[in-house]
């Protein structure tokens, strides 16, 4: 390659909101039922049914888009997108073309070169489609119509970022603003966020975008930076050789590393938009937008400054712990309990993220509560239990959320104090060893290590490691 | 008739709307559609800067549903309009991405 290439990128996300019903109707949105059992006339495209609108659908879009820096269109109102495939039974998708609900924001990135601002040119509301399976048996396809109609937001971004990291780094932005908003839990891998990415090459330097691609199908950070890095790797191939990028659609297929073709814009779609006449328009008052802005909590950016400053905890852990909204809801309600928000960070930053990656969990499935991590703090402090037996504790809570104070009671793990038997014993152990001893003697510090080990061993680990140090040193200066 | 509809455009909107025309059919569509045309152009010669579109001819805004969850499974009878159906889904000619 001998010319120096730009990609050009720009985002279609596509959010599913966390409301209890769909967007239209009063089915449950709730994951994993039989097919076609959240159903109804709306849903499923009857003549004659009517829409209604879910006010949590445009309180959720209003909150992201003011948490994003956008601008609220006042009056918003929602159009027909037209098109013919059988997980749409309207034959349309009701969705927002001429006056989205937000417009114009943008969040600001971190990138190797500094602060970078991704905008965003619109967040628009429109529904779900059902979900095709196609037939193991038969050559017929089956639609399930529970997802048709659950509620989405698509936020729109301008095409500003320029590499895979800025796209991850954009991504995970949006991911953790609105999960603190609880808008939505944004699970790639369930596809409750979804990122088509659109992506030209340039020649550095030059004024014009390239043509561009629409990639689809990608359901993983990971599956993201490869489809990049395949996209622009397949265009500047093309460009080399002297041919033309084709404006398409294309859909990634992670296993093998290489996008298809599934549409170019000589078939593209005419979806004849047109406002929906069975849904009237929205207007957002002043108060209502100061009624959502009031609501927001505490996000991302504020949460790490906050605990750097009131529980000082260094900025590499609180930007950790703050990345997941599962990490910094578990340490503040423990800190809350416990009111020790160093030694909770600890063992959130330690023993809980070792697990997780041990188990190949994401920190959304931790399943253990607050109270029993506070316990557990608590009975280390009050010097019940010494540091390792905590750990094998925790791995208990951590399993099946173990009340460590039964846990600890029922298995008979609290430090033994009796500092008459912890004496006998080491001396049982110093008798035992007597190499040991001489090596120590000699200036072999790990003897030391070997004689508290030992002694450990025969206290089955509940003793106090310094006691047991300091002891042991009273008996070998002897 | 100012508007003159081609061979082309009826059968793109043919495509569109998922409708086979005989020939027969096509020459009405052609005239029917002409005639709709004319009749915006005419409509286009008011003048309307400055006035904002209406896409709705009530004065109605803000319908709103609570997030209730009220439906129960009605599946049974929903599958009744279904042409064919299978496992409680609806069978339909094989799709393919």
């Amino acid at each position: 390659m001998s010319k120096q290439y730009e990609t050009v990128i720009g985002l279609e996300v596509h959010v599913e909101l966390a409301t209890k019903t769909k967007i239209f109707c009063s089915c449950s949105t709730a994951f994993g039922g039989a097919p076609n059992t959240h159903t109804c006339p709306v849903c499923t495209g009857m003549p004659g049914s009517l829409p209604v609108l879910n006010k949590q659908v445009v309180e959720y879009a209003m909150a992201v888009g003011l948490a994003t820096n956008c601008k609220i269109h006042q009056y918003s109102k929602f159009d027909r997108k037209n098109y013919f495939y059988p997980d749409n039974p309207q034959n349309y998708q009701i969705s927002q073309l001429y006056l989205p609900i937000c417009y114009e924001g943008g969040v600001e990135i971190d990138t190797p070169a500094g602060k970078k601002v991704v905008r965003i040119h619109e967040i628009h509301m429109e529904e779900d489609a059902g979900k095709l399976i196609h037939d193991e048996w038969e050559d017929c396809s089956l639609v399930d119509y529970n997802r048709s109609g659950v509620p989405l937001i698509e936020i729109v971004s301008e095409p500003d970022m320029r590499s895979a990291d800025e796209v991850i780094a954009y991504l995970d932005k949006l991911r953790l603003i609105i999960q603190y908003l609880g808008a939505s839990d944004c699970k790639l891998q369930e596809g409750s966020m979804r990122a088509d990415v659109n992506l030209s090459v340039r020649e550095a330097g030059a004024e014009k975008f390239g043509t561009r691609t629409e990639m689809k199908n990608l359901n993983s950070f990971k599956a993201i930076a490869r489809a990049i890095e395949g996209e622009r790797a397949r265009q500047i191939e093309l460009l080399e050789e002297g041919k033309q990028v084709i404006q398409e659609t294309r859909r990634w297929d992670d296993n093998k590393e290489y996008s298809y073709a599934m549409r170019s814009k000589e078939d593209a779609q005419d979806y004849r938009y047109f406002p929906d006449p069975d849904l009237v328009p929205v207007i957002i008052s002043d108060e209502w937008i100061a009624k959502i802005k009031a609501r927001q909590p505490e996000l991302r950016t504020e949460k790490l400054e906050r605990y750097k400053k009131e529980f000082d905890i260094p900025d590499y852990d609180a930007q950790i712990i703050t990345g997941s909204k599962t990490l910094a809801d578990l340490f503040e309600e423990t800190t809350a309990i416990c009111r020790k928000p160093k030694k909770a960070a600890n063992w959130i930053l330690g023993e809980t993220l070792r697990l997780l990656k041990e188990k190949e969990l994401e920190p959304e499935e931790i399943r253990f509560s607050a109270e029993n991590l506070a316990k557990l703090i608590e009975l280390v402090d009050a010097g019940t239990i010494n540091s390792s037996v905590a750990k094998d504790v925790f791995a208990v809570i951590f399993e099946e959320d173990a009340d460590p104070e039964r846990y600890v009671e029922e298995k008979g793990l609290k430090m033994v104090n009796d500092e008459g038997a912890l004496q006998s014993v080491i001396e049982e152990i110093v008798a035992a060893n007597p190499q040991s001893v001489a090596d120590y003697k000699g200036g072999k510090q790990k003897a030391m290590g070997f004689l508290v080990g030992q002694t450990m061993k025969a206290m089955k680990g509940k003793a106090d490691p310094a006691a047991v140090n300091r002891i042991l040193k009273e008996i070998l200066s002897r | 008739m100012a508007n003159v509809i081609s061979d082309e455009t009826i059968e793109y909107v043919g495509i569109l709307a998922k409708l086979e025309l005989s020939a027969k059919e096509k020459e009405q569509a052609k005239k029917d559609m002409g005639s709709m045309l004319d009749y915006i152009d005419k409509l286009n010669e008011l003048d309307t800067s400055g006035v904002e579109p209406m896409s709705h001819v009530f004065p109605v805004n803000n319908v709103f549903r609570e997030d209730v969850v009220e439906n129960g499974d009605d599946r049974e009878n929903l599958l009744k309009n279904a042409p064919e159906q299978k496992d409680g889904s609806y069978k339909v000619p094989k799709t393919v991405e």
